[in-house]
């Protein structure tokens, strides 16, 4: 019979978070729903109250009363510190996942980069370490602008939509833009970022299960906004070391095959992408 | 408080403004380009009601594409040209991207800020004042007729191959400055809309510190005058720093300047097909002028509806506001600290977070203001004789619609809450309920209150109550469910979420929201039924049929150039009603108190003055 | 038709009607002019060497003669409505047919700078520097321009039989015109004189 009423429990709506942060965001979400129903409750109670009890009846007249100053005065200072208590209450999370200061050290590092209309990615290659990048080698062929002379620029690979990573790593995106805005919005993770063209933003989160989701592009970037969407597959470490290697493996190939000489087979089995330990093969 | 032996003087120099003889004004003059306060009103009335149509049909538009997505739209599919309607009818990308923009430029630039200011601000001001007309009364002519070449521009990619603008209300660079012509003149546009609502605050300004009645100092003033004073003190302060961003989104868009195209981007332009912007600016700059006008802007969309609904609920609820000088400070607050927390719409912009911080205290710091003025509302519900016409309930509607949108307005305070949260349906659902919810239920109250002022005939009170009720629940059955899909994490300003795995199961909702958004179009018939057939076939409205307080009930019903038919003075504040020293429940401002009175004041003084 | 309200009490703040909506206006003006300079600090400090460069491209003599120019003008505006209201007649003409050349001359002035950029093809989008440039002063020479239309328009009327006495509009006419001198005086050196060599600031 009260069926319905699970339209109204607003925290049963999120999709499944897999992020180490994201329980903590819902909570805060949590937090003020509870408390957003206390005074909607509250207010609502008083309002229908009073528009039942005082309507308008015969031979009954309204109070000619003005205001009182103590009543103003609580219910100002009452939602004073209600709102900056969540205000305060709220910050560390806030800091916590978008300060750049506070990211942790992460164990994978990659470039991402919104274009309209996909997400196209930069992983650092054989040598786990991503080449250096400037404004003024963008061109179409290169929109990560990386730069040609660099020697750790060589062996990185780049993918488009389809994104892998491995689970509880800490993950650091850098995050841009090709042509408009974008934003770099993984639902299950509780990220988003606006990826901005000109410049690169730090986004972390690290996530806790493996499995296949979704990316979306959550700013208008032109006509076919609605179809920028990304998948993101997390990996136990051995899967996404293995993915990795292969993706090394093509790419040196490709490299040989440009240069016109047979793929060099000994060192692409050199450094596993991630150690199990975590230590930071990819970071710079 | 009257300053009239200083202003005496200087008073000759402007008498020509309406010294002119009404009787021989040619119908052009006096019913197209009139100087008169109340027919501009009436213009900006019969132009707002008709862009509400437009936006809302492109609303309703938006809704079928994205409950159904490829789906043929019903009646209408077959008369879209190839490009917007594909070979079935069905609403192409594009054309939902032009579609949603026009929605939000109309609804926002061409319906609620004219609307309220516009058409309240023009009728209300003068006569709940006691004066004849505006400081300038042909500066605000103008400032109806700018309007209309305005919005042809705002919408002129109507008529172009390459359509409509496409880059949302907001028009976020570099989007917006590499589009066509269609977004060069919706530029322009909407530059000119904003120099017509100057030129309307700036006369209001003036109109209200020069023009009042004798005896009508600032704190005598109704709340509704004072919420379109502030509204037009935001409107001269805020509309131009949008204008300046806008001056350099189109040298970017048509100039191929690049303030806010950083350097090597790689994009062309779709008006020429060149790359030639020299780099070096910033896409966020454009962000920060926009918010510092647009939050403030929402305010200016809201302020002159809060008012209204304080003088409707005195009136109807036959009460003193509660906290009159409380609502003038809250209203002044909103007014002053709505310029400091344009952040919180930029939280996830890529913004420094610790900018972040700093708006979200500010934020925190404005809902207190909008706390203030609903308990204030409870305040003057609590020991009223409350009469249900339609324009209370429109005004009981607007509170409780508030404090939901208010409530949401919390989640997305909080920089951490809104990262999960912004871009997504919640942040929908929150604006309709205040712009829709609050707003526009104010500005239907105001036409319900004021029409048998403005045309001199009442409108049918069992209609009107049903065009409440309907819409009322319509309302909520489509933007209630808009909470849950947001907090699914649907996106907003997609065409087709079926895209996504993870909102599959809200496509259900979806259906359910865009047959309520149907229902609730359809309702809005009733009321511009009961306008027009009311202003043919309808009762003549008395002087005061509300019984209120304020001085345009002391105006002849329908009144002509010169308003009054008596001279005004005012006696006492907006808000004397069920006095206790009175019999009749009400007290006009105009109406000189007798011996009797004066006496019984003095031995029994209340708390008015 | 005579009007039942008596009116002589207005304007009640003793300012007349449009020398408020004057002032308000121009409140909107300077948040107007607030956005480009907002933007014009923050862009030139992203790019100090863009616009270290491009200053040396502008012509410091023109913009002092404009200075002059503006500032006579803001002068002698104020000197024409004096005489105004001392309802001398010949001085007001005198007074406000200097502003008007003044004006002109500016302009002038103006479109010579202009040309001599368009020559060595220094256009709005070579460098963020003259989109600033060409931005800032344009709208200031719109404005130049909007306000020589009523000077025109006052100066022609005062040789009519009628003559011209409405001292309150010129007042209010010359309330714009010190704004338009005063956004110069705060363009000038922005543009012109600010010379990057001073800032510690850029990478
Ligand atoms: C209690 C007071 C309010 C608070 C705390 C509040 C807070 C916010 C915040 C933080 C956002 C940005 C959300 C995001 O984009 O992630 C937002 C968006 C918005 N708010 Fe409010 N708000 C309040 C009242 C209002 C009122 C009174 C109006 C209008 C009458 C309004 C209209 C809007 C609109 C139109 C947007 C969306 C703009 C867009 O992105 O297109 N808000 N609000
Ligand atoms: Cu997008
Ligand atoms: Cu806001």
């Amino acid at each position: 019979m009260f069926d319905w009423f699970k339209y109204f429990d607003f925290p049963a709506w999120f999709p499944e978070n897999v992020s180490t942060f994201g329980a903590e965001l819902d909570g805060m979400f949590i937090l003020i729903w509870y408390i957003c129903v206390a005074i909607f409750i509250l207010t609502y109670a008083l309002l229908i109250y009073f528009l039942i009890k005082y309507r308008e009846k015969p031979g009954v007249r309204a109070i000619g009363y003005h205001g009182n100053n103590m009543l103003e005065f609580t219910w100002t200072i009452l939602p004073t510190f209600l709102f900056a208590g969540l205000g305060i209450y709220t910050d560390s999370a806030w800091e916590k996942t978008k300060n750049v200061s506070h990211i942790p050290k992460p164990d994978v590092t990659i470039d991402v980069m919104g274009q309209q209309f996909n997400w196209v990615y930069r992983y650092p290659g054989a040598d786990g370490i991503l080449g250096r990048r400037a404004p003024e080698f963008k061109t179409n062929d290169n929109i990560f602008g990386v730069d040609p002379k660099d020697e750790h620029g060589k062996d990185d690979f780049i993918i488009e939509t389809e994104m892998h990573l491995p689970i509880n790593k800490n993950i650091l995106v850098n995050l841009s833009a090709k042509d408009v805005l974008h934003s770099f919005f993984l639902p299950n993770f509780r990220v988003k970022q606006d990826a901005l063209p000109g410049s690169w933003m730090k986004v972390w989160f690290n996530g806790t299960k493996a499995g296949k989701y979704e990316i979306a592009c959550a700013e208008l970037c032109g006509a076919s906004h609605y179809n920028m969407r990304g998948l993101l597959y997390m990996h136990s470490l051995d899967d996404y070391n293995k993915w990795y290697d292969e993706q090394t493996k093509a790419k040196s190939e490709q490299l040989a095959q440009a240069l016109g000489t047979t793929a060099p087979t000994a060192d692409t089995t050199a450094t596993p992408a991630v150690t199990a330990g975590g230590t930071t093969e990819h970071g710079k | 408080m009257e300053a009239i032996a200083s202003a005496h003087e200087a008073h000759h120099d402007h008498g020509d403004s309406h010294a002119h003889d009404h009787h021989s004004l040619s119908f052009v003059r006096k019913y197209i380009f009139s100087n008169d306060h109340k027919v501009i009103a009436k213009q900006f009335m019969t132009t707002t009601l008709f862009f509400f149509m437009v936006g809302g049909l492109a609303a309703l538009l938006v809704r079928w594409q994205i409950a159904f997505p490829g789906e043929p739209v019903p009646f209408l599919g077959s008369l879209l040209p190839e490009a917007w309607g594909g070979s079935t009818g069905a609403i192409q990308p594009g054309f939902y991207s032009q579609l949603m923009t026009m929605h939000g430029a109309i609804m926002l630039f061409l319906v609620i800020i004219p609307m309220v200011n516009g058409m309240i601000g023009n009728f209300c001001i003068p006569l709940m004042i006691g004066t004849d007309d505006m400081a300038l009364p042909t500066l605000n002519m103008f400032s109806f007729w700018l309007n209309i070449p305005a919005a042809m521009l705002l919408m002129g990619g109507f008529v172009l191959e390459s359509g409509m603008a496409t880059a949302g209300w907001t028009a976020y660079p570099p989007l917006s400055a590499i589009q066509g012509a269609g977004q060069t003149m919706w530029i322009v546009g909407l530059f000119l809309v904003g120099f017509a609502s100057i030129m309307g605050g700036i006369n209001y300004i003036a109109t209200v510190l020069n023009k009042r009645a004798k005896g009508m100092s600032m704190f005598r003033m109704p709340m509704t005058i004072w919420a379109l004073f502030i509204t037009a003190v935001l409107i001269t302060l805020g509309t131009p720093v949008l204008a300046s961003a806008l001056v350099m989104l189109f040298f970017d868009n048509f100039l191929h300047t690049s303030f806010f195209i950083p350097t090597n981007l790689l994009a062309t332009s779709a008006l020429d097909g060149t790359n030639h912007w020299s780099g070096g600016g910033q896409p966020l700059l454009f962000q920060h002028l926009f918010w510092f006008y647009s939050h403030p802007a929402v305010y200016i969309m809201i302020l002159p509806s809060m008012g209204v609904v304080s003088d409707v609920m005195a009136t109807f609820a036959r009460k003193p506001i509660f906290g009159y000088k409380a609502m003038i400070f809250a209203i002044m607050g909103i007014g002053f600290l709505g310029f400091i927390v344009w952040g919180h719409h930029m939280f996830q912009s890529g913004m420094s977070p610790l900018l972040g911080t700093t708006f979200v205290l500010s934020t925190i710091v404005i809902a207190v203001p909008s706390a203030i003025k609903i308990f204030n509302w409870l305040g003057t519900l609590w020991g009223g004789s409350i009469r249900y016409t339609a324009a209370m309930m429109c005004a009981v509607a607007f509170v409780s619609m508030f404090i939901i949108g208010g409530l949401s307005g919390i989640f997305m305070a909080s920089a951490a809450v809104d990262i999960y949260i912004h871009d997504t349906y919640f942040i929908v659902a929150h604006f309709h309920y205040v712009l829709f919810g609050a707003s526009i239920f104010g500005v239907f109250s105001a036409i319900y209150y004021w029409f048998p002022k403005m045309y001199g005939k009442m409108l049918n009170e069992g209609w009107g109550r049903m065009h409440v009720i309907w819409s009322f629940i319509f309302f909520n059955l489509t933007f209630f469910p808009m909470h849950i899909i947001g907090v699914g994490g649907h996106m907003r300003r997609i065409a087709d979420p079926t895209v996504y795995d993870f909102l599959k199961p809200f496509q259900g909702m979806n259906a359910f929201i865009t047959w309520s958004a149907i229902g609730l179009g359809f309702t809005q018939f009733i009321l511009l039924f009961n306008i027009i057939w009311n202003l043919n076939y309808g009762k003549k409205a008395p002087r005061n049929p509300w019984r209120s307080n304020t001085l345009e009930w002391a105006a002849p019903p329908h009144p002509g150039h010169g308003n009054f038919d008596t001279d005004i003075t005012v006696y006492r504040g907006p808000y004397e009603y069920s006095h206790e020293n009175r019999e009749s429940d009400y007290w006009p401002q105009w109406v000189p108190p007798t011996e009797e009175e004066i006496e019984a004041e003095k031995l029994n003084p209340s708390h008015a003055h | 038709m005579s009007l039942a309200l008596d009116l002589r009490h207005e304007p009640v703040s003793g300012i007349p009607h449009g020398k408020m909506v004057m002032w308000a206006f121009l409140a909107s003006e300077i948040m107007f002019f607030s956005g480009f300079f907002g933007a014009f600090t923050v862009l030139r400090n992203a790019n100090i060497d863009i616009f270290m460069e491009g200053t040396t491209h502008l012509n410091v003599a023109m913009a002092t003669i404009n200075t002059v120019f503006l500032i006579t003008s803001s002068l002698t505006m104020a000197l024409s409505i004096l005489n105004l209201e001392k309802k001398n007649t010949k001085m007001f003409q005198v007074f406000m047919g200097i502003t008007i050349l003044c004006a002109f001359g500016f302009l002038v002035v103006k479109y010579f700078e202009y040309s001599a950029k368009f020559e060595h093809h220094l256009l709005p989008s070579k460098s963020i520097f003259f989109a600033f440039y060409f931005m800032m002063t344009g709208f200031h020479a719109a404005h130049v321009i909007g306000g020589i239309i009523p000077m025109v328009w006052m100066f022609l009327r005062s040789f009519t039989k009628k003559g011209y006495t409405n001292h309150v509009r010129v007042e209010i006419l010359g309330l714009y015109w010190h704004f338009v001198d005063l956004v110069w005086i705060f363009l000038f050196p922005a543009l012109y004189l600010l010379f990057p060599g001073a800032h510690h600031g850029g990478h």
